[in-house]
């Protein structure tokens, strides 16, 4: 993509670069973790306005991307939680992927098949495309818990604090996101029938 | 069927991963993995994946990747309420 001409700059904070030089990237972030296309350009936007407004917060000390995804993480973690409140918890009470994955008796339904080679998927980069398309269909109710806990790497007691959810029902919504997600990636990679969900 | 089955096994799996388990879970949980070889596996794919999301959230990050980049119309809409807030500011300073 053309850049358009700029003068140089030798301030420290610059809005008028800032959706050249991190507008992609920090999309790329919040679509990552809010997996809807309008939704991360609305925290993208939200973000430079908060960060126009509190330009003398900025610490000279720290990137500009840095502070400027320090202020988006926190969008994020609004929208997550304000998406936890409106689901409804009902959802959680029955899971089918659950009910299709094991027998009336808690065995495994069929027998899991054997992953080959899973340390040469890391290397190729449909796996990830796929690992992202995966996360992307997980069910709301489960999706937010999931980002902030796994993709974020938040301890378990901070994800409670943030989204107000007590630990049981974060380990019964994590359980069921890691094995949506492991049968995900069973269907569409493991399985020698590659392709896209 | 033993009382503690797989699909509780599984539940524990995952939740070595967030938290630390209580000895009589840790008890049951190895007991039956001790016995369990499907269970074995399906804990070495779930660490796996586990491992491959974290490191997912650190590539969103990363720079020079082809897709996911903003639509025009966004950029532009981003743009023009970037420039009617820096005018506001600027004519806050003004009348300051």
């Amino acid at each position: 993509m053309p850049n358009p001409p700029m003068g140089p700059s030798t301030a420290a904070i610059d809005p008028a670069r800032w959706l050249n030089e991190h507008g992609d990237s920090l999309f790329r972030y919040a679509l990552a973790r809010v997996r809807r296309s309008d939704v991360a350009e609305d925290l993208v936007q939200e973000t430079f306005l908060s960060a126009l407004r509190n330009q003398a917060a900025f610490a000279r000390n720290s990137s500009e991307r840095t502070w400027l995804v320090g202020i988006l993480k926190h969008k994020i973690v609004d929208h997550l939680r304000r998406q936890f409140r409106e689901t409804p918890t009902a959802s959680l009470a029955d899971d089918e992927c659950l009910k299709r994955l094991f027998d009336g008796t808690g065995h495994w339904n069929g027998n899991p098949a054997k992953w080959t080679n899973p340390a040469a998927a890391l290397e190729d980069a449909e796996f990830w495309t796929i690992l992202s398309r995966c996360i992307e269909r997980l069910p709301e109710s489960l999706a937010g818990v999931f980002v902030l806990r796994a993709l974020d790497d938040i301890p378990s007691a901070d994800v409670c604090a943030v989204l107000g959810i007590s630990a049981a029902n974060l380990h019964v919504i994590l359980h069921r996101a890691r094995l949506q997600l492991w049968r995900c990636l069973n269907v569409h990679w493991f399985d020698g029938t590659r392709g896209l969900p | 069927m033993s009382l503690f089955s797989c699909e509780d096994a599984n539940r524990l799996i995952s939740k070595a991963l967030d938290a630390e388990l209580t000895l009589s879970g840790r008890l049951l949980l190895y007991g039956h993995l001790a016995i369990c070889s499907t269970c074995r596996r399906v804990r070495v794919q779930i660490s796996f994946l586990h491992a491959a999301v974290a490191r997912l959230g650190v590539q969103a990050d990363r720079d020079g990747q082809t897709h996911g980049c903003l639509s025009p119309q966004a950029r532009e809409r981003i743009q023009r309420a970037l420039d009617s807030r820096n005018d506001d500011g600027f004519r806050a300073r003004e009348t300051d």
